[in-house]
């Protein structure tokens, strides 16, 4: 027997460093290999997505945690990979994860409801009327990391990530009328930012 | 909420994003004509949503994978959680595993997953047999085991074993463990897959399974091999 037999795991070809759009089919497949034990499709997964969930990681915490944040993200989703079904894609049962385990990291903190019953003294900040420009030219992450947490996530997960109500109040555990205050909270507090 | 003493200003949000109901919405529709304050912030906010949608993604300023791939690891095999914790905590924040280590780990996740996909295959009869201790000679020689099935596969095995000795000095002690017990652990992958194959002849996944083990300890060698010549 030729002990050096054609052997996937070993011989494929490492993955692409900056992958570009990843199908629902390859996504799918690999999810299957990386369920069976493939750590290369497990890291082609990683190379197809990291950019989005680090970028979700960044925005809903802050840049310092962001790292070791997505790493906390593809560790748990290498645990639960069996239980995606292919019934929708991977990226968006990797995301929707991704939120799960970066609110968990606040709730571990025991920050979120805290910040959540903030009071509005952060909107006295934000001028009543101010000068009226169409350059919002100060950048927009900046300005997006200088939000209060709760109405940080709130907007990052709806205009941002395009999450509806429903599902946010669902994530965070509050009602719809709390998010829609706290998307609005943050748009005026990010307008007031970007106008200043 | 605000200082804005107009009591729309509140409602603008959900105008923009289509929530409000129809009586309201039309309410608003009609403010918004003759309130021009209203009507630049709505403009306004509008933008700030436009940008928030039109944001990149980010790529982190390292890759994250190594890092992925050893806390993975780690969750497989204890021996690895007790190398990292003793560790200086300085170091576990980053990349807490050597290179070495980072190669033994993944190619035995990769061992124990395909060999539990095997045993689940074969039913209870083989799984007893995993519990077993390897029948090899133990310490270095890990070709023992094999040197009857193969002589090439054999001789490769015994040449890269020996020069790995030869350098043993040059890797640390906890590197050179992890991947002693890599090996052993391809060995019983590799020595039980020859016993299932003597009952089984013409089984085509094992005989892949066992071509794969046994590449697997030539290419583990081999990184051990490299690395301790760089040391």
């Amino acid at each position: 027997m030729d002990p050096v037999c054609p052997d996937a795991t070993l011989l494929s070809p490492p993955p692409a460093v900056a992958a570009g759009p990843s199908s629902w089919k390859a996504d799918a497949a690999d999810a299957s290999r990386a369920a069976g034990g493939d750590f290369r499709a497990f890291e082609r997964l990683y190379r197809a997505h990291v950019n989005r969930v680090h970028a979700l990681a960044r925005r809903m915490l802050n840049p310092d945690e962001a790292a070791e944040a997505t790493q906390d993200v593809f560790v748990r989703a290498w645990q639960k990979i069996g239980s995606y079904r292919g019934e929708a894609a991977f990226g968006t049962w990797l995301h929707r994860l991704a939120v799960n385990v970066l609110l968990g990291r606040r709730q571990v903190l025991k920050l979120e409801r805290e910040r959540h019953l903030e009071d509005d003294s952060a909107l006295e900040t934000i001028p009543a009327r101010v000068a009226r420009t169409s350059d919002l030219s100060m950048d927009f992450e900046a300005a997006l990391e200088r939000l209060p947490a709760g109405a940080r996530q709130v907007f990052v997960l709806h205009d941002v990530e395009g999450y509806r109500h429903e599902e946010i109040a669902q994530f965070l555990g509050v009602t719809t009328g709390t998010t829609k205050a706290q998307l609005h909270r943050a748009r005026m507090l990010l307008r007031g930012h970007l106008l200043a | 909420m605000s200082l804005s003493t107009d009591p729309w200003e509140g409602r603008l949000s959900e105008h923009l994003d289509g929530t409000l109901s129809a009586e309201e919405r039309s309410l608003l529709d009609a403010h918004l004509v003759t309130c021009g304050e209203c009507r630049a912030t709505r403009a306004e906010l509008e933008q700030i949503v436009a940008r928030a949608r039109a944001l990149p993604e980010r790529a982190p300023g390292t890759d994250l994978w190594p890092g992925i791939e050893a806390r993975v690891a780690a969750l497989a095999q204890q021996p690895f959680s007790a190398i990292r914790a003793r560790r200086p905590a300085a170091v576990r924040r980053g990349i807490t595993l050597s290179w070495p280590q980072l190669v033994a780990a993944g190619l035995l996740l990769v061992v124990l997953s395909g060999g539990g996909a095997w045993f689940a295959s074969r039913g209870p009869r083989l799984a007893g047999r995993a519990t077993q201790p390897a029948q090899t000679s133990g310490g270095t020689n890990y070709a023992a085991a094999h040197q009857d099935a193969d002589p090439e596969y054999a001789a490769q095995v015994a040449d890269l074993e020996k020069a790995l000795a030869e350098r043993r000095e040059q890797l640390d002690p906890s590197t050179v463990k992890t991947i002693e017990a890599n090996l052993k652990i391809i060995d019983l992958a590799t020595t039980q897959a020859r016993q299932a194959l003597a009952a089984d002849p013409a089984n085509p996944y094992l005989k892949e399974y066992l071509s794969k083990s046994m590449r697997r300890k030539v290419e583990l060698l081999k990184q051990a091999t490299e690395f301790a010549s760089t040391r």
